[in-house]
């Protein structure tokens, strides 16, 4: 019995996955109106991206991935028993309904989970997953894994400005942090899928040391880390420092997360 | 008699308040006393109660309901310690009124965690003893009242024995001789005679600027509007009346040839005009108080936890109300009562709710503001607005509260909060000799800087900070800051050191010409 995974491209990727032939990743894409249209992760290079973002007029929108993009990396994937699905959250996201629809335009076993994180999060728990692959286990142990993979997963992140989050509206309970006359920087998490605000702190150093506070416990425990950043590898460089920690795992946050969290966003996640 | 008290206390007013230890322009202490006695007064005069009882329970009630400020607050207990002794009595007599005195000398040492001597305290338990012993030699009630007063006033001269910061600032205690004068005012009542002002008791010292504490009445109604006139030429005495005779809260500051203007009136564009007419205007800003107010009204059915701060200056307003508090106009030298505060927890709508008095003078009158409201109240005894914003960044409306309530508790325990304000006189503070009209920076209420402007007094006051680190520093422009001068004192606060963030906002309080507060 083989198994084979398939994500998108908010998923972080660890060293060597996408040379795997068990691994399909369906991009998103980004538009600067409706002429311009960017594929996450491939098209621009971050610095790019962020010129881009900072000379814009326009705000940039983001699109799921059409069902059909799901459907063709099942059936690239036709050697393999059974496919599961890692997508971004579904509070953040439709890309998890283009999968489930492609999943019914198939006629093979596909499981579609949602992760209910993003990027550095997804990532720890496509590791998990391609473990357990590696591993030798059956579809049924894989599966569970990544469910308490899913359930374990923590991301925290700080934003330089709500202003990103605010506009592509996937603020979500972070809401409530906008609007006021005096410069707060948040911490944030995601929870049930969705951004939810851990910490309102002023100013860079005290940002990072709630951040810093709240992980270093599971650094102790041993968890696994894995550190992601929006054009702001100094921040991250520092964070990994004061954790204490080498960076285990380190990706650059594509153009789509990008486009929700602003430059300067970077954060951890921890398995 | 509460009358006949008021009226002594009214007569001298100027005096108690001029009689600050600390050079700073509040000088509310006799006005917090007066506010405390009127709230007494509108609330008995006119009135027959029933019983005794009932008058003495209502003077009780009305005067925590109208306690401003520290001296108000010791009063108000002062006064429902007498009332639960009168409140037990038909007849006012020679040992009733001793009596009554032992009831509001216990109840206001009582209130005090740690009580002070050389203060009100001292000469409410020394007027008693003398009425006291009055009564042991026979008195009338008017002979014991005579005792009395009489002491309290001898006290009075005895505290800058008693405590260190009267002697170095020359003065007696205000609040002490506000207790002595209201005395004066009951012995006129029980014997017919007319007060005597004797001036010995007032020690030298400047008449405090009243116009400031007009102006701490600030309420939201209608346009608040500030302009300067550039180059101001024609005649500024008839200017000056024009001004005031248009609106409420009237401030106008001149200075050479520049006279700045703030004023709360329901038609801003015709002042602006008329101030146009006398040279260039610069500055001008408009904010709608009543819009303000209502876009504040809270979500009334969804709140847990809400905020209450007192407050002062229109950019602070606003600041305070993005954060999701409840504004009440007032600090220092504008006390707001108790009662104020109880209202403005009912406007949150919510069960629990934190105060910020924001002023060392106010955290007393925010402690009595529990017993008044259904609301559980914490006070979170922050002694300055920049102290109160950086605690605000704690509030989360929708958290829990006793943890939102501990967090912004922790908060106002880790920053250290400056200002820096103008010496209305010569004095001696922690020490050092203080000429009157220099800048005073002072750090967690210690004075760190005697300088000859602001900017000086702010930079060694900011060096001290940075020098004992801290990640961000706020600067809070007063309402005599210009923006220019504010940012270039930034700029200076940040070459300190790189590693310091540096915000700046204009608060547009009165008196601190600036205030930081650094987290």
């Amino acid at each position: 019995m083989t198994t084979a995974i398939v994500t998108d491209s908010t998923t972080s990727l660890p060293p060597g996955v996408l040379e795997r032939p068990d691994v399909r990743v369906v991009p998103l894409t980004f538009n600067f109106g409706p002429e311009e249209s960017y594929t996450d992760k491939v098209d621009l290079s971050n610095e790019e991206f962020y010129e881009r973002l900072r000379t814009s007029d326009e705000f940039p929108t983001t699109s799921q991935p059409p069902a059909g993009a799901f459907v063709e990396a099942y059936e690239d994937l036709s050697a393999y028993d059974d496919i599961l699905v890692l997508t971004i959250s579904s509070g953040l996201s439709g890309t998890y309904d283009s999968a489930v629809t492609a999943a019914g335009m198939v006629d093979r076993p596909v499981e579609v989970v949602d992760t209910e994180t993003a990027e550095m999060g997804a990532g720890l728990i496509l590791r998990e997953a391609l473990r357990a692959i590696d591993e030798g286990r059956d579809y049924r142990d894989i599966r569970k894994v990544v469910g308490e993979a899913v359930r374990r997963c923590e991301i925290l992140f700080a934003v330089g400005t709500l202003e990103y989050l605010e506009k592509s509206g996937r603020i979500g309970r972070a809401q409530r942090l906008l609007g006021t006359a005096f410069d707060i920087r948040p911490v944030l998490k995601v929870e049930d899928g969705e951004v939810v605000p851990h910490k309102r702190t002023r100013g860079r150093k005290r940002q990072m040391a709630a951040i810093v506070e709240e992980v270093s416990p599971a650094v102790q425990a041993g968890r696994t880390l894995y550190f992601g950043h929006v054009a702001a590898p100094d921040a991250l460089a520092e964070l990994a420092e004061a954790l204490g920690v080498e960076e285990r795992y380190v990706s650059e946050i594509g153009g789509v997360v990008g486009c929700h969290v602003g430059p300067g966003a970077y954060g951890v996640a921890y398995l | 008699m509460v009358a006949a008290a008021h009226a002594a206390l009214k007569a001298r007013v100027a005096r108690i308040n001029a009689l600050n230890v600390y050079p700073v322009p509040d000088g509310d202490t006799g006005t917090n006393m007066l506010l405390t006695l009127e709230s007494v007064l509108k609330e008995t005069s006119k009135k027959i109660y029933p019983t005794p009882r009932d008058a003495a329970t209502s003077g009780a009630r009305a005067a925590l309901m109208g306690a401003r400020g520290n001296s108000g607050v010791i009063l108000s207990q002062m006064l429902r310690g007498a009332c639960d002794v009168l409140a037990k009595k038909d007849e006012l007599d020679a040992e009733t009124f001793a009596a009554a005195m032992e009831g509001a000398r216990d109840r206001a040492y009582a209130s005090m965690r740690a009580p002070v001597e050389g203060t009100m305290l001292t000469v409410i338990k020394d007027a008693a003893a003398a009425a006291r012993s009055a009564t042991k030699i026979g008195e009338n009630i008017v002979g014991v009242v005579r005792a009395a007063a009489s002491e309290a006033h001898a006290s009075v001269r005895r505290t800058p024995e008693l405590l260190a910061t009267l002697r170095d600032a020359g003065v007696v205690d205000a609040g002490g001789l506000g207790v002595a004068v209201i005395l004066d005012g009951l012995y006129s009542v029980v014997s017919g005679e007319k007060i005597e002002l004797s001036e010995e008791d007032g020690a030298a010292a400047d008449t405090p600027d009243l116009a400031a504490i007009a102006h701490g009445g600030e309420e939201a109604w209608g346009y608040c509007t500030e302009f300067m006139v550039v180059d101001f030429s024609g005649d500024a005495e008839e200017f000056e009346d024009h001004v005031h005779s248009s609106g409420k809260s009237v401030l106008v500051v001149s200075q050479s040839d520049l006279v700045k203007v703030h004023i709360h009136t329901q038609d801003p564009g015709s002042i602006i005009s008329y101030g146009g007419s006398f040279g260039r205007l610069a500055g001008v800003k408009v904010d709608d108080m009543e819009a303000q107010v209502r876009e504040r009204e809270p979500d009334v059915s969804e709140a847990e936890i809400g905020v209450v701060v007192a407050s002062r200056g229109a950019g602070n307003r606003k600041i305070f109300e993005s954060m999701g508090a409840v504004v009440i106009e007032g600090g220092q030298g504008a006390n707001p009562s108790a009662a104020d505060f109880a209202e403005a927890v009912q406007k949150t709508g919510a069960k629990v709710v934190v105060l910020l008095p924001n002023n060392k003078n106010i955290v007393p009158t925010a402690e009595q503001v529990e017993g008044l409201v259904d609301a559980t109240v914490h006070v979170v005894p922050t002694t300055s607005i920049a102290g109160g914003i950086a605690v605000m960044i704690g509030f989360d409306a929708e958290g829990e509260p006793d943890e939102v309530a501990e967090e912004m508790r922790e908060i106002a325990a880790s920053i250290r909060c400056a200002e820096i304000t103008r010496a209305v006189r010569d004095a001696k503070v922690d020490g050092r000799d203080v000429t009157e009209g220099a800048f005073m920076g002072l750090v967690d209420g210690k004075l760190v800087s005697i300088s000859h402007t602001v900017e000086e007094a702010a930079l060694e006051v900011a060096q001290g900070i940075v020098a004992d680190g801290t990640d961000v520093i706020t600067l809070l422009g007063g309402e005599d800051m210009f923006e220019g001068t504010l940012g270039e004192l930034a700029d200076k606060v940040s070459a300190l050191d790189a590693g310091v963030e540096v915000e700046v906002r204009h608060g547009g309080q009165p008196m601190y010409p600036l205030q930081m507060v650094a987290e």
